[in-house]
């Protein structure tokens, strides 16, 4: 029994760390007032990449960082439409998860993508787990240090409270929210990443199933700390893990029903604890200077 | 030599000058109010002295020495901190934080403790106590304003321009602020205030400068004038503070009230058995702290509430009626918070004027609306209740706030209401509007309109009340004619002692 408990809880550890990335990607962009809605299309580019990549270096670290400069500019092109062009954000990043998903899907039936097998994989730490998982913690508890704890911080807090103070400080609103942008489009693309080349070491189309949108849902869920969101997170790994062990089991538990599972634990949870959250005032609000 | 001196500041708003030629200056050690109409071009002047805005001309010296400021961090060098109407706060984070980004400060980590120690130790020098821990959020609207003015001094402020600080405050919290001045005077500093109202003026200032059309009228000591006086050079015209009312017997009982009961929006009861009745050509003013149930009472009667016991209006119970019910009854409503109940600020003053008339009968043409009778509606209450705009399709968040204020009570008064419900209809709003504002009420009671008119400002109730009922804790601790009512008497029932 414990030890079951125990592959249960690293399954759920090792299973949500894409998520993980990607809701800290989420994270740090709404936290300034930018709708990350684009995540699952990041992602979707981030996993592809990362396999094509890692299997031309022959270094899965190399898919990822390439995966991450995808994403980069991916991120910055976001952040100057909603930015500087001041595009509705939610539209956008719905435009940005289908060209994500329409292109990784054409690409890989032009190069056969899928069929690649990548051969290295990420080295394991303690508890056999890969490395990234010991990132993505870490970098939960940077996060929290870096909006709690610093002036950076403190200024990504504000500005998604009411950028029009924050200017009257004299801070770039626009600069906060384009690193912003680039930093969260860089978590994002790194789950992609790990996707891929982590768990499975290869590229199937449509891969995210919607990992995106629940990187959105967790830091709703967690109220915009990263704390809460690494709980969001595990409530969707559980899910995703209990869904695996109820297809492998066979038996009475119907397929359909064991696949939908994580996504209807997140929508109950999502309608049990979400009442009291409260979305940063100026979250996709486009910010104009005046004078 | 003054500390600050501005010298011929002309700053031109498409349209509109909005300061011409303005020269004034500002000592240390003294409060120097700065009085005049909505748009008399105090805030315009104040935003130039913080770097806000870029004077078309004139000079600003500091210490005799001619400054250029371009930006707030060029008139925090100078020493100048500014209070904005508006708090410049992130609710969603803690005091020390605030003021930390205010600093806005190189550097890696934050060291709350450190400030901290600075904000309690301001704090204990100028009796402006905030707890720093304390997310901002949580604060009254006067803890907000001390964080506020910590902040500036925080930053080594020695004039501190305080735009309207009282608008939103008790009266309490008003003489708080006002210690809180007197410690900075104290300490040499010097204040600018922003103000319409006399009796505060009179209290705190040591010199006043009245702007009109963004020109000076000229500048007095408060003992050499009176309210009266101010009023006339801010208006340019004599004000009347009484305002005549016909002698026409009340009529019949046209709002009644009995046991009523509702709880505020944290669940809390704030009116407890109240019973109260309007009749029709009469002001009932409702005297009374802030925050003693008024806000619910106006609810109840208004079902935007729930509330037991029972509400009359003429002889229909309306007791936890829909809100269309009550309105179609005749009743008519100026909001305490006219931004978010009485208007739309980002709509235009067309559609503000027409929101409760527009599915009336007379505008409908089938399915549509007919827009040219609906416009002429709303240019002819533009028109008589003299709301100050180029057209009706700007939108409201373009008045002044007398501006909006008259809008609203134009719409209202509009539509012949039998009762007028007026929750503090002149707030913030300066003595030339406030004037017309009255007369309108005065005016719509003469024409037999019953009127619950319920307000914090006692020369207000004096000045238009028939009968007087002072509310404390949701009860209604007294009832008098308006003849046998004094400060005293009405005083005594605020506070909550029976007499």
């Amino acid at each position: 029994m414990a030890n079951s408990v125990y592959t249960f809880i690293m399954s759920m550890i090792l299973y949500s760390t894409p998520l993980l990335f990607a809701a800290l990607g989420v994270l740090i962009m709404e936290v300034t007032g930018t709708v990350n809605m684009a995540a699952e299309g990041i992602m979707a580019v981030g996993c592809y990449v990362a396999v094509v990549a890692s299997a031309h270096f022959g270094n899965v670290w190399m898919g990822a960082l390439c995966a991450m400069l995808a994403a980069a500019v991916i991120g910055l092109l976001f952040g100057f439409l909603v930015i500087d062009l001041q595009i509705n954000q939610t539209v956008l990043g719905i435009a940005f998860n289908l060209i994500g998903a329409g292109l990784t899907t054409t690409l890989n039936r032009a190069f056969k993508t899928d069929a690649i097998t990548v051969r290295d994989s990420f080295a394991k730490g303690p508890f056999g787990l890969p490395i990234p998982v010991y990132i993505g913690f870490i970098l939960v508890a940077v996060m929290w240090v870096f909006l709690y704890k610093t002036h950076t911080g403190v200024r990504y807090r504000s500005v998604g409270e009411n950028p029009t103070v924050v200017e009257s400080m004299g801070i770039s609103v626009r600069r906060l929210r384009y690193t912003a942008c680039l930093w969260g489009a860089v978590f994002v693309g790194f789950g992609g990443a790990f996707l891929s080349t982590g768990l499975l070491s290869k590229f199937t189309e449509n891969m995210t199933s919607g990992r995106g949108f629940f990187a959105l849902a967790a830091v709703t869920f967690g109220n915009y700390t990263p704390l809460g969101m690494l709980a969001g997170v595990f409530v969707f790994g559980a899910g995703e893990t209990l869904s695996f062990r109820l297809q492998a089991g066979g038996g009475a538990f119907p397929y359909e029903a064991a696949l939908m599972l994580p996504y209807a634990l997140v929508i109950v949870f999502l309608c049990i604890f979400s009442r009291n959250v409260r979305d940063p005032k100026a979250l996709g609000v486009p910010y104009k200077k005046s004078r | 030599m003054s500390f600050i001196e501005m010298q011929g500041i002309t700053k031109i708003y498409p349209g509109t000058i909005a300061c011409n030629k303005v020269s004034v200056s500002f000592d240390r050690g003294e409060v120097h109010t700065l009085l005049g109409e909505n748009g008399a071009g105090k805030t315009t002047l104040m935003k130039v002295l913080y770097g806000l805005a870029k004077p078309d001309e004139g000079k600003i010296f500091v210490n005799g020495q001619e400054k250029r400021i371009d930006s707030p961090k060029d008139a925090i060098e100078a020493g100048i901190g500014m209070v904005h109407q508006h708090f410049m706060l992130i609710p969603t984070i803690t005091v020390v934080e605030n003021v930390i980004l205010s600093l806005n400060e190189n550097g890696l980590f934050i060291d709350k403790k450190k400030v901290a120690e600075r904000l309690l130790e301001l704090a204990d020098r100028y009796g402006l106590k905030v707890d720093p821990y304390a997310k901002v959020s949580t604060l009254t609207v006067g803890q907000q304003q001390r964080v506020e003015i910590l902040k500036a001094l925080y930053r080594n402020c020695e004039l501190l321009i305080l735009d309207e600080p009282t608008a939103v405050l008790t009266p309490q919290e008003t003489e708080e602020l006002f210690v809180a001045v007197r410690n900075l005077l104290a300490e040499d500093k010097g204040v600018i205030f922003i103000s319409h109202k006399m009796n505060e003026v009179m209290e705190i200032s040591n010199k006043i400068t009245v702007l009109h059309l963004g020109e000076v009228v000229g500048s007095v000591k408060p003992e050499d004038t009176d309210a009266r006086g101010l009023a006339k050079m801010m208006v340019g015209r004599e004000i009347k503070f009484e305002i005549e009312k016909s002698d026409k017997p009340a009529g019949d009982v046209v709002l009644d009230i009995k046991d009523l009961c509702a709880k505020d929006a944290r669940g809390v009861q704030t009116v407890n058995n109240l019973s109260l009745s309007v009749r029709a050509g009469e002001i009932y003013g409702v005297a009374g702290v802030d925050g003693n149930g008024q806000s619910e009472l106006i609810k109840s009667i208004t079902g935007l509430c729930k509330c037991t016991g029972k509400v009359t209006i003429g002889d229909k119970d309306v007791t936890n009626a829909h809100p269309r019910t009550v309105l179609d009854c005749g009743v008519a409503h100026i909001p305490e918070d006219r931004q978010a109940r009485g208007m739309i600020m980002k709509a235009s003053i067309r559609d503000n004027l027409i929101l409760d008339t527009f599915y009336n009968e007379e505008y409908q043409n089938g399915p549509f609306l007919k827009w040219a009778k609906l416009d002429e509606h709303a240019r002819y209450i533009v028109e008589n209740y003299n709301v100050k705009t180029p057209d009706i399709f700007h939108t409201g968040d373009s008045l002044s706030g007398g501006n909006q204020q008259k809008m609203v009570v134009g719409r209202e008064l509009d539509k012949n209401p039998k009762l007028l419900l007026a929750v503090h209809p002149v707030r913030g709003v300066d003595v030339g509007a406030t004037e017309f504002i009255h007369e309108q009420i005065v005016a719509a009671r003469d024409a037999g309109c019953a009127v619950l008119l319920i307000s914090t400002e006692l020369d207000e109730i004096f000045a238009l009340s028939d009968r007087i009922g002072v509310i404390y804790e949701g009860e209604i601790l007294g009832e008098m004619d308006r003849k046998d009512a004094n400060i005293e008497n009405i005083g005594m029932l605020m506070a909550g002692n029976r007499i």
